[in-house]
């Protein structure tokens, strides 16, 4: 999808609905792209899969382009587990799933250990392949995530900010006071963006 | 978002808006009505054109949107150059439009054109409703007192 977006003033390039998962396209540590197609080829029929990495290294937004690829040509449901009381829609969900389905499930910890054995048996009942998102390998890894200073500089040039507002030092300030969380880096550079465009509105510089 | 301005092969698309109101500004509960032109569509068969008057937060956290009015019309004639068409809709009395720092409150007038290869192009042209101040720049971070502690039996 192109967008043209014609408004007034400054559009924050940090903001959610820019930075969320499936909104830019999944690269590796150094900042280079990810074959979606390669991985998606070594998900397993009936199988499970994990992309393994800390927090906000990716892997959500990793997990969305898979899930975008692979509903080309199979059914794909796909979860975002916020506490273990999401357990029982999500079985539901899974129950209801054609065979040979793919179901993509975002924080996979969060289920808790009945709820992860439950997801697991009702998906291989039903001859459902898993591809989740974990923090530690909890099974076969599809991908590790990880993130470097580089990584955060080339999503930060693909949102587009204007350079005099958010600099490279911006940048690696802003990835080593998050200790290389990617999205909470992200998210701070979003209040910088906000201060420093609503500072010189102002005609203050903060 | 850049794979359309990577082709040179195809013209380039764009959609152009004209409100009723010059500032974009409009009262909750005014009506507004909006020209829009599509021009560049080129030989590439459009399969339909959804047009709508929408308000979404953009911000730091979870996001909200609202759609006022939708309209969903036929493709244009090949042969046309340009495409265009008028929105009218009615505003209703909220949310009003606001430029908060955590979040902010926005309209727009959309117009999103399909094309028979799968690929689409949407255009949101942002106006106002209400006349909202935006929120203040922050000012700098101030030392709070301690609070001064109080002893129990104390006589004074």
């Amino acid at each position: 999808m192109t967008v043209q977006w014609i408004g007034r003033g400054a559009r924050n390039p940090f903001a959610t609905r820019f930075i969320r998962p499936g909104m830019i396209p999944p690269l590796d540590a150094e900042g280079h792209p990810v074959s979606v197609a390669a991985l998606a080829a070594r998900v397993p029929h009936g199988g499970f899969m994990a992309l393994v990495g800390p927090h906000g290294s990716g892997k959500s937004n990793l997990l969305a382009a898979l899930a975008a690829h692979l509903a080309q040509d199979a059914v794909v449901m796909q979860s975002r587990v916020r506490r273990a009381r999401d357990v029982p829609g999500l079985l539901a969900r899974i129950a209801r799933l054609p065979v040979a389905a793919i179901a993509c499930i975002d924080g996979w910890e969060r289920l808790g250990a009945l709820g992860r054995v439950a997801v697991r048996v009702v998906a291989r009942c039903r001859g459902c392949d898993l591809v989740v998102t974990a923090h530690r390998p909890c099974g076969p890894v599809l991908a590790r995530c990880m993130t470097t200073p580089s990584l955060l500089a080339r999503v930060v040039a693909m949102l587009g900010p204007d350079d005099a507002v958010i600099g490279h030092d911006d940048v690696t300030a802003a990835y080593a006071r998050h200790a290389g969380n990617v999205r909470e880096a992200l998210l701070d550079l979003y209040d910088l963006f906000e201060q420093r465009i609503r500072g010189s509105a102002a005609g203050v510089r903060t | 978002m850049t794979s359309e301005s990577l082709d040179r092969s195809r013209p380039t698309l764009r959609i152009d808006a004209q409100f009723d109101r010059l500032d974009r500004t409009y009262a909750p509960g005014a009506p507004l009505t909006a020209r829009y032109w599509i021009a560049g569509i080129g030989q590439e068969r459009v399969r339909s054109i959804e047009r709508s008057v929408d308000w979404y937060t953009e911000g730091k956290g979870e996001e909200d949107l609202g759609v006022h009015f939708f309209e969903r019309i036929a493709p244009p004639s090949p042969t046309d150059a340009v495409v265009e068409g008028t929105v009218t809709t009615t505003l209703p009395a909220s949310p009003l439009s606001y430029e908060g720092v955590i979040v902010k409150v926005r309209w727009c007038l959309r117009v999103r054109v399909f094309f028979t290869s799968g690929r689409d192009f949407v255009s949101e042209h942002v106006f106002a409703v209400g006349d909202l101040p935006p929120a203040r720049p922050a000012a700098p971070a101030t030392r709070i007192a301690p609070p001064v502690p109080v002893v129990r039996g104390a006589s004074t």
